[in-house]
């Protein structure tokens, strides 16, 4: 199978792609082992803001990557046959999305050579230790899964029993990684924008509009550069999906403003009046938010309407503005936002260090360079099935007319 | 022989590697003894006491002694400093008064650090001291997140050249520091704390909560000590003694 992604591409600008990725790659390597050399100091984390860019980055790709189940679960649950063609990039953006959140992880420790420890000392009272099960775990089954289904379907036989059992298996434990990444933060009594127990059920209504908003992209993108088309009522059928997890999560994000404001808690008001309006003279997050709050009200509006969400240009628009919209939500504001302030009523702003984003570079690229190769191979397999199929047909239509 | 497949070559080497990892791995033991010697054994504390302090306001002067005697006592990398002392105001208008806070780790009864933390680097001991074994923390930084009270402090230094000894223990670079009680002091029985021996007005008084005839439990009733943000229910085992005499 892995021999397959060696096939030579007709298209050139695939191994541009990969190249230019692959710069990335060592210009994030090279800023990881000059943090490394010099300490976290490198980077803008402070003794108030302990968690930067890495975790938040973290935390957004937890959700991409269990967005995958949006593909799984309909297909294997509903019969939606639609989907077949395209679970398996659904589960190759999973494994590369996990492998860039274990990486976010790793470059966010001070001792990353002990990461072991983890093993060693297994703590089942900690939720980053459940956080390392369920992602390393989720990570194995997509593994399986994606390999088995897609070597079988290029032998074209079906896929073995024991595929299904797991199947089954990795549609809870998506929910779980993106539960269990929340109760990281929805567990701490310090911190009053994290402790609310609408954290995990926002995350993941998120996680299935941000997860398969990227499929879209993606689909449209192998489309024109590979020539593989994912169907026109499998994009349909996910864009819905887009279009009602995006609207539940615009709610989520709302009715925070309610309880904090109503109730005017000065702990639950202060870092939302932080985001969004700044707060003692300090509002380095106001401009982000704007941007997050006109792409969320862009994408909704492009989204719900049935005209522009089935036309291809106004549903790519709406598909990107989802997307950064919610990386701003969950990757820029949600964890830094939770500490802006401190237990005394103190306000430390945050700006990420050169070096920090280099690494964030870098990391995204290895994503990307992972999830190139994986889809060569994919696209390689259903061209050779595609082929395939279109001579039995030829075949059949041939031995009909005799 | 019989020829392998494919098929049953990968089985048997993920059964051999599984055969490793459930033998908690002998070499992954070796590896993390050769990263780190370790330094820390959990000294047998005495379960019959519960280590606390009181931190009486209207005494403080924020001389910022206890700061000093604290770095000092514990070697500290520069710009880390477990114990502070925080300038506050109360009241309003023409009616405001100013006075100092220090603040350091309260030790709590429920410490959410400890819970927390991934490798078991945090925990408390029997005599009611959070500690911290810089021997095993990671730097993953949750702990200073689950803190209310931010007292945990990151150590920026690089992660393979730093690294000092002190007669609590060992700095690492990339790992977590926090207050100790001075343990190392308290196990060589000198029941006291650098920034308590250090304070030139007799502030801070450290000892135990659970002697009723303690000078520091005799301080707590007369004083209506009070706990810091007791509302999050983690038991703070410092308290302080308000100002308004």
């Amino acid at each position: 199978m892995l021999e397959k992604a060696l096939i030579k591409e007709r298209n050139n600008s695939f191994y541009g792609w990969l190249f230019f990725l692959l710069v990335l790659i060592g210009i994030g390597m090279g800023a990881y082992i000059y943090q490394l050399i010099e300490g976290l100091t490198v980077t803008g984390m402070s003794r108030d803001i302990s968690w930067g860019l890495y975790i938040g980055q973290f935390t957004f790709f937890v959700g991409v990557a269990a967005s995958a189940v949006m593909l799984v679960l309909p297909y294997y649950l509903h019969n939606v046959k639609e989907f077949g063609r395209i679970t398996v990039v659904g589960e190759f953006l999973a494994i590369g999305s996990v492998i860039m959140c274990m990486l976010f992880i790793l470059v966010d420790m001070g001792m990353p050579m002990r990461v072991l420890n983890m093993i060693l000392h297994p703590t089942p009272t900690s939720p980053m230790f459940w956080d390392m099960v369920v992602l390393s775990g989720y990570l194995l089954l997509n593994l399986f899964i994606g390999w088995n289904v897609l070597e079988a379907e290029s032998k074209g036989v079906h896929p073995p029993k024991w595929v299904k059992v797991l199947i089954y298996i990795s549609i809870p434990w998506a929910v779980s990684i993106h539960t269990v990444t929340a109760f990281l933060y929805s567990g701490l009594p310090g911190r009053h924008y994290w402790l609310t127990a609408l954290i995990a059920p926002k995350f993941l209504a998120s996680a299935f509009a941000t997860g398969p908003a990227l499929l879209i992209i993606i689909c449209f993108l192998l489309k024109k550069f590979a020539g593989f088309d994912a169907g026109k009522e499998a994009i349909r059928k996910l864009s819905l999906i887009v279009t009602y997890s995006m609207c539940i999560t615009i709610f989520m994000v709302a009715v925070e403003f309610f309880t904090a404001f109503y109730s005017q808690v000065p702990g639950h008001m202060a870092t939302l009046q932080y985001l969004f309006a700044g707060l003692h003279g300090h509002s380095g997050f106001v401009p982000f938010m704007w941007v997050f709050a006109i792409l969320s009200v862009v994408a909704l509006v492009l989204l719900i309407p049935k005209k522009t969400r089935e036309k291809e240009s106004t549903l790519l628009i709406g598909c990107i503005s989802v997307f950064i919209s919610m990386w701003i939500e969950k990757g820029l504001s949600f964890v830094i936002g939770g500490l802006v302030e401190n237990p005394l009523g103190r306000i430390t702003e945050y700006t990420p260090g050169l070096a920090e984003i280099l690494i964030i570079v870098g990391i995204w690229a290895i994503g990307a360079f992972i999830v190139s190769v994986l889809y060569k191979i994919v696209v390689s397999v259903k061209r050779e099935t595609d082929v395939y199929s279109a001579n039995t047909i030829q075949i059949s239509t041939r031995n009909e007319g005799l | 022989m019989k020829k392998m497949t494919r098929r049953e070559f990968l089985r048997y080497s993920g059964l051999t590697g599984l055969l490793i990892l459930s033998g908690k791995g002998v070499s992954l033991v070796g590896l993390a003894d050769t990263l780190e010697a370790g330094e820390t054994q959990v000294n047998p504390s005495n379960a019959k006491v519960r280590y606390g302090m009181f931190i009486d306001l209207e005494k403080c002067i924020g001389c910022n002694a206890c700061t000093m005697a604290c770095i000092k006592e514990n070697q500290l990398p520069e710009g880390i400093t477990p114990n502070r002392v925080l300038k506050m105001k109360i009241g309003e208008g023409d009616n405001v008064r100013e006075y100092y806070q220090p603040i350091l780790c309260m030790h709590c009864e429920n410490p959410v650090c400890a819970n927390v933390c991934p490798v078991k680097a945090t925990y408390k001991r029997e005599d009611g001291i959070v500690v911290q074994d810089n021997t095993k923390c990671i730097g993953c930084k949750y702990c200073m997140q689950a803190c209310p009270y931010r007292v945990r402090m990151f150590n920026k230094k690089p992660p393979f050249s730093y690294k000092k000894k002190h007669p609590g223990g060992v700095h690492v670079g990339g790992t977590v520091i926090k207050c100790t009680f001075c343990k190392h002091r308290i196990d060589a029985g000198n029941i006291s704390t650098a920034c308590c021996d250090w304070c030139p007005t007799g502030a801070r008084v450290f000892g135990d909560l659970n002697d009723p005839e303690s000078k520091i439990s005799k301080l707590i009733r007369q004083r209506n000590g009070v706990q810091l943000q007791k509302e999050k229910l983690t038991e703070p085992q410092v308290y302080y003694g308000l100002i308004g005499r």
